[in-house]
């Protein structure tokens, strides 16, 4: 019994101890990091975790909602547990949490302005894929496509060149956000386009006849039988004007779209001419259009800032697998003083989310490469000034239901692309996004790869790395007709 | 007998069954660690001279204990046998295994990083190395003493290829890890970074303090603060880059008052253009366009020029920035600008315009006439004019790579 009082008293001393005294009061936001003042957040969220860059000795958080609250002590950075943290974002959806930080630093304890968390409860899709490659240019080394849990900090490689001779990788896609429609480009000599339906998991040589390079840039149809791509001769070349660094154009680029079940090239003359440049197609949410840029050729590098792409709309019927003859602008590159790219249709048919740059054709390196978002019923642009950054914001993706998508930023630093969620509710108005958050905070000030092309699924992809490894060396490659 | 041999028997198999277990586990789990079959059984050795060194402490491990027992036995005779052994394998085994070359081009490496440029040309003089990497990192402290077209010839070139190393897939990591230098030094910022950005990419592990320290130097050059921060912040929390990275915070704040970033500063361009990554004569000749008074720039871009035996391009940008440079005309240009007058027939007021030294066009008569008199040859030339542009422009033959 004494014992038992004496240990209770010392919690006590120890407690008192931590307790801020003599707080002074700050009418300025905390100095966190990731920047995570008033964001919307999924219902279905890990934990914010994050880290104050004043380096103090210890932090007080408070995370108060309406019916419950989470109070966390740490030293500069916050780990939020994770069970706690579900069970409030459950029972305060749809409501706003107040975070209130109190921090000793050097020794005084001072209190920040509170800001909020607003708790929606559209929930996200669970899974993110993304590539991690070192922002090196044109070149790679080591290159992973890696899959993370949104709900947890559940994270798997399903591609790592390393076991796949160390040949380049791109983007991983997913048909409808669904997991068990998905492909990549594997390149090398014993490459292909893998394409997973099911968890059966096929090599195509997407290279036909005539075409002018392997399928690039891609989309799947609704139905799941189309998937249209660009193809497209890439040319990176280096900027000399300090922080510009790289510009990467196309001097030639088609449109096909291939029949997965056929393995049939499906193309249109006048989108594979050399008149025009074509690129970054994807299907309407209804599966009867197809939206593309296209830009005028002009001689590059020299002209490289009269680039501009239009977005053109090309009509597609897939019971006949023919595209259309005729294509509309729909938005004028030389009207709207600018260049599209990275065309991406929400899944419930009402808009339509692009790249702004003001010119050429892959801006991931231009600062003022921006986000736009046009609503396809009315035509109506939203420039989205509550969701860009001071960096390249691009390489975007939609959840199902399309009330969050994800996109690439690199308004850190300018140089590592990192995810950010942006939420967007019924009426189209869009909110401050947030980062994807980390187990630990630091992890993107130590991280040197940047985060490529994020794109949402519905679960875990049905294979992993072994897989990719085995179909990479064992697996014949099926040829395009 | 037949119980021996049973007893035999099962001890064989428990070893074998013992021994396939422990051989299977690196195949079985290399998954996990997303290694290849050749990954899992070597890891973390790179390549199979990495385990030389674990391989022989192990062998030494073993071998000492096996040699208590014939110490027991013959102390005095193992103690020799032992020294000798061991006095045997250390010389043969540095004898095959260093390259001292490799050590002398990483001396020349050390001494151009810590700035000793006149040690670096020292030293160079010293090991006469044929070796692109060993050209590179003498003629960038040549050309930091203004001393490239002086002396250029006194050392091996392999045409061009010492002057800038490319950067290419069939390049070595430590030749791409250097490979930033260069464009530093003549102020190429966009170019340091691409060549730092692949330095830190192909370097084991894929992190180099010296590369992050170098894009943190350019990012504070280039005014790109939040760049320069995410460099600075992960050296801040190294034990021996701590200091240098609070030093550049604070430059990344208070940056007017700094000498140095200001002369840096100076050399960076105002307009812009695109360049192929390896075109390196629109990187120079753009640099020097903005710059003229970028005398380490325009040195290197003429004597790119000559190393690719291109005088045509030589005399253009000499005519139109070499002439506005206060100095008296470098013995390399000198000679190099009597064989294109030469060629195009200039006539004496013209070669009087470019104030070529007497003795230079003395000592061109000179060659022209022991030339025709040889006929070419070689041997004939080398003794006195080995070292001038006119023999390498006879007789040295470009490989292109």
């Amino acid at each position: 019994m004494r014992s038992r009082l004496i240990c209770v008293i010392i919690s006590l001393i120890v407690v008192s101890c931590n307790r801020p005294a003599n707080v002074k009061l700050v009418h300025v936001l905390p100095p966190i990091y990731p920047d995570y003042t008033d964001v919307a957040i999924p219902v279905n969220v890990a934990p914010l975790n994050f880290l104050m860059r004043n380096e103090p000795d210890k932090i007080l958080v408070t995370i108060r909602g309406k019916n419950d609250s989470i109070i966390i002590e740490g030293a500069q950075k916050i780990n939020i547990p994770l069970e706690k943290w579900k069970a409030l974002l459950v029972s305060e959806q749809g409501k706003s949490l107040s975070v209130t930080i109190t921090a000793s630093v050097n020794g005084q304890w001072i209190k920040y302005d509170p800001f909020c968390w607003h708790v929606k409860s559209d929930s996200i899709n669970p899974w993110l894929s993304y590539r991690l490659i070192e922002p090196g240019y044109e070149v790679w080394n080591k290159v992973q496509l890696v899959e993370r849990s949104i709900e947890t900090f559940d994270e798997h490689v399903i591609a790592d060149n390393n076991l796949t001779d160390g040949t380049c990788m791109n983007c991983h896609i997913y048909g409808n956000q669904n997991a068990s429609l998905s492909m990549f480009h594997l390149r090398g000599k014993n490459g292909g386009t893998i394409l997973n339906k099911d968890g059966k998991l096929r090599k195509i040589n997407t290279r036909g006849n005539g075409m002018i390079s392997n399928a690039v840039y891609g989309n799947f149809h609704p139905g799941g039988r189309y998937a249209v791509f660009s193809t497209n001769i890439i040319i990176p070349e280096l900027h000399a004007y300090r922080s510009e660094r790289l510009e990467v154009y196309d001097t030639a680029s088609d449109l096909i779209v291939l029949d997965l079940d056929k393995d049939k090239i499906i193309t249109q003359p006048f989108l594979s001419d050399n008149k025009s440049l074509e690129t970054f197609p994807v299907f309407s949410a209804d599966g009867k259009w197809i939206y593309y840029c296209m830009a005028t050729s002009v001689p590059l590098p020299d002209s490289i800032k009269s680039l501009k792409y239009n977005i053109c709309r090309v009509s597609f019927d897939a019971a006949q697998g023919l595209i259309g003859s005729r294509a509309d602008t729909i938005w004028d590159a030389q009207k709207m003083g600018g260049s599209a790219c990275h065309l991406k249709t929400s899944p419930d048919g009402r808009y339509l989310l692009y790249t702004v740059a003001d010119y050429g054709t892959f801006p991931i390196w231009h600062r003022e490469a921006d986000l736009q978002m046009m609503n396809l019923q009315t035509g109506e642009i939203d420039h989205l000034n509550s969701v860009n950054g001071p960096n390249s914001d691009s390489y975007h993706s939609w959840s199902s239901n399309s009330r969050w998508f994800v996109f690439a930023s690199k308004r850190d630093d300018g140089i590592y692309g990192k995810p950010y969620f942006c939420y967007i509710d019924s009426t189209g108005k869009t909110y401050k996004p947030f980062v994807l958050p980390q187990r630990d905070p630091s992890v993107y000030d130590n991280m040197l790869k940047s985060f490529n092309i994020p794109e949402l699924s519905n679960g875990p992809a049905p294979f992993n790395a072994k897989d990719i490894e085995r179909v990479y060396w064992n697996q014949e490659a099926e040829q395009v007709k | 007998m037949a119980s021996d041999w049973k007893k035999g028997s099962f001890s064989l198999l428990k070893w074998a069954l013992m021994g396939a277990i422990i051989f299977s586990i690196p195949f079985i789990f290399r998954h996990n660690y997303l290694l290849t079959i050749f990954q899992s059984y070597l890891y973390p050795a790179i390549k199979w001279q990495s385990l030389l060194l674990p391989a022989s402490l192990i062998l030494t491990i073993m071998g000492t204990f096996r040699l208590k027992q014939v110490e027991a036995r013959n102390p005095r005779m193992l103690d020799a046998t032992l020294s000798f052994t061991l006095i045997i394998l250390l010389f043969f085994g540095i004898k095959a295994n260093a390259n001292f070359d490799r050590e002398k081009i990483l001396s020349l490496d050390n001494e151009f990083y810590f700035g000793n440029a006149d040690r670096v040309i020292a030293l160079s003089r010293k090991y006469d190395l044929k070796s692109q990497s060993a050209t590179y990192f003498t003629n960038m402290a040549l050309a930091k003493q203004g001393l490239l077209p002086e002396y250029l010839l006194d050392f091996y070139q392999p045409a061009t290829y010492g002057l800038i190393l490319p950067v290419t897939p069939d390049q070595n990591w430590q030749s791409i890890f250097v490979s930033n230098e260069v464009f530093f030094l003549i102020g190429d910022m966009n170019l340091a970074q691409h060549s730092a950005m692949l330095g830190n990419t192909f370097s084991p592990y894929q992190r180099s303090a010296r590369m992050m320290k170098r894009l943190a130097e350019i990012n504070l050059i280039n005014k790109d603060s939040a760049a320069a921060s995410k460099y600075l912040r992960i050296l801040s929390n190294t034990l021996f880059y701590k200091k240098w990275a609070q030093t550049r915070l604070d430059m990344n704040h208070i940056s007017a008052s700094n000498k140095w970033l200001n002369e840096k500063r100076a050399q960076t361009v105002n307009s812009d253009t695109l360049r192929q990554s390896n075109n390196y004569t629109v990187s120079l000749n753009f640099l020097v366009g903005q710059h003229p008074d970028n005398l380490i720039a325009l040195d290197y871009l003429l004597c790119y020029h000559l190393l690719n035996k291109d005088l045509k391009s030589f005399k253009k940008v000499y005519d139109q920035y070499g002439r506005l440079i206060n100095r008296p005309v470098p013995s390399l240009y000198s000679e190099a600008m009597l064989i294109q007058l030469f060629a195009s027939k200039a006539n004496t007021d013209i070669v009087a315009n470019y104030s070529l030294p007497a003795k230079k066009i003395k000592d061109f008569g000179d060659y022209t006439r022991l030339f025709e008199q040889t006929k070419g040859d070689i041997n004939a030339l080398k003794g006195r004019f080995g070292k001038s542009y006119w023999f390498y422009y006879h007789f040295a033959t470009i490989q292109k790579k």
